[in-house]
């Protein structure tokens, strides 16, 4: 399984950038606060927001 | 060869959240949130890919959407109710209530986001990052 693991972060990394993957990481350091409870309407979009892509 | 489900994803994000503070209630809600939104946002993308590579119809990315929309009404609908948790403080006389709400809606959350993967399976849609990979 880490294997799989190890596939599934170069994957993420690869669509979505490193930055991706350090962004989630780092969501999660320090205490939960209002503000960084708040920042997480950017981490969801609208499903038409895909929609360009499609 | 072995599929990696797409929930393997948020599986690594949660162990790489391990290193964060001691799991308090506030803690574990706000992972699970980013977990569920790192895993729906790759979904979509992979869904998206999916219509433009032309594997599925327009009626099933439609679809897809609706389900998708469910999901991400719930999220946000967590997503407040956990702002709201964090800015009355543990020790308000009504957080008992407002975490059994926020566990509530995280359940029904997460049901949906299983919902949204399991239809995207059933009409072939690849899992972005889920690709078969080789084991051993």
């Amino acid at each position: 399984m880490g294997k799989a693991l190890l596939v599934a972060v170069l994957e993420l990394a690869a669509r979505h950038g490193i930055p991706a993957v350090l962004d989630a990481v780092n969501r999660c350091q320090g205490d939960v606060t209002e503000e960084k409870v708040r920042s997480l309407v950017d981490l969801v979009r609208d499903p038409d927001a895909y929609d360009k892509e499609a | 060869m072995k599929r990696l489900s797409i929930f393997a994803l948020v599986a690594l994000l949660a162990t790489l959240c391990l290193g964060c503070k001691p799991a308090e209630f506030e803690t574990n809600a706000y992972r699970t949130l980013v977990g569920a939104g790192a895993a729906y946002d790759v979904t979509m993308h992979s869904m998206a890919d999916a219509r433009s590579e032309g594997l599925i119809t327009a009626e099933q990315y439609a679809k897809g959407k609706v389900v998708a929309r469910n999901f991400y009404a719930l999220y946000h609908a967590a997503r407040i109710a956990l702002e709201e948790y964090v800015a009355s403080g543990r020790e308000a006389t009504d957080s008992e209530a407002q975490r059994e709400r926020i566990l509530a809606t995280l359940s029904s959350m997460a049901l949906r986001l299983a919902e949204l993967t399991d239809y995207l399976r059933q009409i072939g849609v690849p899992e972005q990052g889920a690709r078969e990979v080789q084991n051993g």
